[in-house]
């Protein structure tokens, strides 16, 4: 089965050389995608990226093409595409097909992005395995018994497995970072604000963010390039200048004061995970940065704060589920029948589950003990984020407390599954942005390394990632699974020349 | 307590009134706010129909007039406001949440002047008005119902006042008074008769019984479409509620308010649930908005443009031009007959009460006829302004005015070119006039005989004979004169 380059940067250098086309490069993603054995994704859209692959070419051979224009990429099934059936992996959303896109869509459609599908997720993306999927599990590359993290999961998979060369996921708790860190790809939630989410099916809409999954760090800020900037559509983004994302990629850590919060190592941490976590800050130290040791003290507070707010607005964000405008109907004997015949059916335990707890939080009685004071919390623990921001440039943190887990094995304990996501919420409560990036594995498994910045300094949280990725070659590990045949590739060269190339451009 | 003559028991009343803002589009959407009419589910998109990943942008214009009407009713305008989600299901509610607005409003604190019962005014207190989305509408078929979201997402202001109101009349003044300051502000059209205006109504009994003041819970009479609604209503139930507490009933042990609907079939109140069963709104802020905080400079602003207001126009037109109390009420009623009466008089020079007049009858009157607005009148002031000259100047009589008119109203044209198009100049001439009679007698032998035999009213037809055969173009007061003269 033919191999997709590796970056964006290398798909780019071969579309401008002829060496292959956008729809070579469709026809080689739609094959693995079509072949992919993981599950990860709920649809494959051929005839859609074939046409926009076409119009790619068109483009490129016109010569005024973006950098991302002919790049195959996966959508997550919870952001909405005009005329591709969009289900947020439930049964709820049964034949739905939005009659119009995502902002995120039409930015990487104007770009000539060529998306070759919807990517497996959790239900609403409630959950941190792929398991709360209506549509089965997601299989993890490095060890298909194990589960590839989620929410994201399907779309962590697909540019993990090289079936595309990003994906898109939402993150509202880690959704993106933690299935990146579990499957050994560079994954990143932008700063609230900064990325539209009109047209995402919302969850937790004060948490949700829209970022991408790559295979590099300048791969990750090349699509948030595309993807950042004020929507008229989204009264929550912000009216920031634009920036160049990638300016500073290049410039290395020296001089640079990076945090590390002595409340992310502690209980429930894997050694492995931990001491290839303490082995990248050392990298970063030794490159010249200074590490200090700083505090959040409210860390322990936020998997409290974030199972109040965002199961209570996740209750209201899930009302309009009915059945009676779309989406699954199960006809009751008068309304109200309809209505719990309809959920009754249409929604998974995971999502009941958190409807009835966020439905508690705010009923009258309890709302000012849960909802309010959960509020009150939030603001405490983003001021500490930003008193800490004041002293340092970046934070350092594992991004999930373990590796990859077994299909199966927290299903019984929603609690324990709550807690994959420790290290990841707290930067949601915050609004921050945070990347996930390889740092080695452990017992074979990948591990993720997140850098955490102030509020829309994407910027230097790119620049930490990148000085880490440039000094180690764990991102070129890759799960071991791969064809042997690179589309484009120079038959004369060896077909790993595609890979152990650095991404600039 | 004051209690009415002739009734033993107070009525106290609060009104929350819900109207549709005269905004071009949607609350939180481009769609157009102009629903009515149109066929269903056609003025709507992916945020009015709350489809999966849709947001709400809130609309600027409807804040700004909100802010207006709250100026209007001496409101405070808070440094900081935001909108909540009040959820509740409902198929007419597409996100199974209403945008509103729960402990921040953007309006508090007001008052509004009415004419009082017994004479003089009376200051009401308004409590809040705050914004929020109007939602779909049913239509029950049998067996089955049909949901039109064309009206979801058009902004709706909820105006609630305080509980000062002591009897129907005080309510329906207070009702109309609202209706014509938002009309005046073009706030809001206040089509009662297309549901874009809407009265919930908290009706309660105060009475004294056995030295001591009672005051059982009120009831709340929900969606109450007209000002006939509301009297019949009210009316009716401060009577129930009086005649329970008579009889013993519920009222006497019932703890907390109940809600209950309005039947104009039947002309009787029904519950619709008590305060037990009340819904949990679970009020919380909208995360797809930002708050606000409108600046004092804006709120100046919108200050500066408040427009006359209807009691201080009133007085002016009834001062400067001598108008009849209720041809100024009727003037004033509607901005837009009251600017056109001004421009008549004022730059077109015709006599106020003349000028008052055509607009009061044949206007209004052709405008219902043709269902027509009264910003729509298809003739300028100045036109109308000239034929009101011609009939002063004797040049035509009112009821060849009011064929001109006709006439004006479908061709556009001025009333002189009419009248000289058709040839409708009065004649006055002795000799012509006469000629007519001579002929009119020959032939209405038997009138006139009758007339001579003493029935003096057989006359009016002789008249009617003559101005027929003139086109009506005879002047009146010269037919009758010759025509006594010449059967005399």
């Amino acid at each position: 089965m033919a191999e997709l380059p590796r970056t964006i940067g290398e798909a780019a250098a071969l579309l401008r050389s002829r060496r292959a086309s956008a729809v070579d490069l469709a026809k080689a993603a739609i094959e693995r995608a079509g072949a992919d054995p993981y599950n990860a994704w709920l649809t494959v859209s051929e005839d859609h990226a074939l046409r926009q692959a076409r119009a790619a070419d068109e483009r490129l051979a016109r010569g005024y093409a973006a950098l991302l224009c002919g790049i195959p990429w996966a959508c997550k099934d919870i952001i909405g595409t005009k005329d591709v059936e969009t289900t947020a992996g439930s049964r709820i959303l049964d034949g739905y097909v939005p009659p119009y896109s995502a902002t995120v869509v039409e930015r990487l459609d104007r770009e000539g992005a060529v998306m070759i599908g919807k990517t497996n997720l959790d239900e609403f993306a409630m959950g941190s395995s792929n398991e709360n999927s209506a549509f089965g599990a997601v299989c993890n590359p490095w060890d298909p018994s194990r589960v590839p993290g989620g929410s994201s999961g399907g779309s962590a998979v697909s540019v993990a497995a090289g079936e595309v060369l990003f994906a898109l996921g939402t993150d509202t708790g880690g959704s993106i970072r933690q299935p990146a860190a579990l499957t050994g790809v560079a994954g990143m939630k932008p700063t609230y604000g900064r990325v539209s989410r009109y047209g995402v099916v919302a969850f937790a809409s004060s948490l949700d963010q829209v970022g991408p999954f790559a295979n590099s760090v300048a791969d990750v800020a090349a699509v948030c390039q595309a993807l950042f900037g004020q929507d008229p559509a989204d009264a929550t983004t912000m009216p920031l200048p634009a920036e160049d994302l990638r300016r500073e990629l290049g410039k290395g850590v020296k001089g640079m004061r990076l945090g590390v919060p002595k409340e992310y190592f502690v209980t429930g941490i894997e050694p492995g995970v931990e001491s290839a976590v303490r082995e990248a800050i050392r990298e970063l130290e030794r490159q010249g940065a200074s590490i200090e040791e700083v505090s959040l003290p409210s860390t322990d507070h936020a998997l409290g704060v974030y199972y109040i707010i965002q199961p209570a607005e996740a209750s209201a964000n899930l009302a309009r589920y009915d059945g009676v405008r779309y989406g699954l109907r199960v006809a009751g004997t008068d309304l109200v029948d309809t209505y719990k015949r309809t959920r009754g059916a249409g929604f998974g335990a995971e999502v009941k589950r958190r409807m009835i707890l966020g439905t508690y939080a705010l009923s009258s009685g309890y709302r000012d003990a849960y909802y309010v004071k959960a509020q009150k919390v939030r603001t405490v623990i983003k001021a500490e984020f930003e008193r800490v921001f004041e002293r340092v440039d970046a934070l350092l943190t594992p991004t999930s407390p373990t590796v990859a887990f077994g299909i199966g094995a927290k299903v019984d304990d929603p609690l324990a599954m709550y807690l994959n996501d420790v290290f990841t919420l707290p930067v949601n409560i915050a609004g921050l942005p945070g990347i996930s990036i390889p740092c080695g594995l452990s017992e074979g498994l990948p591990v993720g390394l997140q850098v955490i910045a102030g509020y829309n300094d994407e910027a230097t949280m790119f620049r930490v990632a990148a000085a880490y990725e440039r000094s180690t070659d764990h991102h070129l590990l890759r799960p071991p699974s791969f064809g042997t045949r690179s589309v484009g590739a120079d038959p004369k060269r060896s077909p790993n020349a595609t890979f152990g190339t650095s991404g600039t451009y | 307590m004051t209690v009415a003559a002739g009734r033993p028991y107070e009525v106290v009343i609060g009104i929350e009134t819900h109207v549709e803002l005269g905004t071009r589009s949607k609350m939180f959407c481009g769609c157009s706010a102009k629903w009515f009419g149109s066929p269903p589910n056609t003025v709507v998109c992916p945020v009015c129909l709350g489809l999966p990943g849709a947001l709400p942008v809130p609309n600027r214009r409807a804040i700004e007039l909100s802010i207006l009407a709250g100026l209007a009713l001496h409101c405070e305008i808070p440094e900081h406001t935001k909108f909540d989600r009040k959820n509740y299901m409902y198929p007419d509610l597409p996100k199974g949440y209403q945008i509103s607005q729960y402990d921040m409003p953007l309006t508090v604190n007001g008052w509004l002047e009415i004419p009082a019962d017994g004479g003089g005014t009376k200051r009401v207190g308004i409590i809040r008005a705050h914004l929020e989305e109007d939602t779909g509408k049913l239509l029950h078929a049998d067996g089955y119902s049909l949901v039109d979201f064309n009206r979801s997402g058009v902004p709706l202001l909820e105006i609630v006042s305080r509980p000062e109101l002591s009897s129907v009349q005080e309510a329906l003044a207070y009702a109309t008074t609202l209706r014509e300051i938002l009309i005046h502000l073009a706030v809001s059209e206040f089509r009662l008769e297309e549901g874009a205006a809407r009265f919930d109504t908290n009706v309660s009994i105060r009475f004294r019984e056995g030295g001591e003041v009672r005051w059982p819970p009120q009831s709340e009479i929900k969606n109450l479409n007209s000002l006939r609604a509301l009297e019949q209503a009210v009316t009716f139930e401060s009577q129930r509620l009086w005649e329970d507490w008579q009889a013993g009933g519920e009222i006497r042990t019932r703890k907390a308010k109940i809600t209950v609907g309005w039947s104009p079939d039947t002309g009787r109140t029904f519950l619709q649930r008590r305060k037990e069963e009340a819904e949990d709104y679970r009020y919380f802020p909208e995360p797809d908005l930002v708050t606000y905080g409108p600046s004092r400079e804006s709120v100046e602003a919108l200050r500066s443009t408040l427009p006359e207001m209807p009691e201080a126009r009133r007085a002016r037109i009834r001062r400067d031009y001598g108008l009849s109390e209720y041809d100024t009420r009727i003037l004033v009623s509607e901005p837009p007959l009251a600017a056109y009466f001004e421009s008549v008089v004022k730059d077109g020079g015709a006599d106020p009460k003349a000028a008052a007049n055509w607009i009061t009858g044949e206007i209004l009157r052709y405008l219902r006829e043709k269902g027509l607005r009264s910003s729509d009148i298809p003739i300028w002031p100045l036109q109308l302004a000239g034929l009101v000259r011609l009939v002063a100047a004797g040049e035509i009589n009112t009821t060849v005015a009011k064929a001109v008119f006709a006439d004006m109203w479908g061709s556009g044209d001025d009333a002189a070119t009419i009248v000289d198009r058709k040839n409708l100049r009065q004649v006055s001439d002795d000799s012509a006039i006469a000629a007519v009679i001579d002929e009119v007698i020959a032939a209405e032998t038997k009138a006139v005989a009758d007339y001579r035999g003493g029935n003096k009213r057989a006359i009016e037809a002789l008249f009617g004979k003559v101005m027929g055969r003139m086109q009506g173009k005879g002047n009146p007061q010269v037919v009758r004169k010759l025509l006594a003269e010449k059967l005399g």
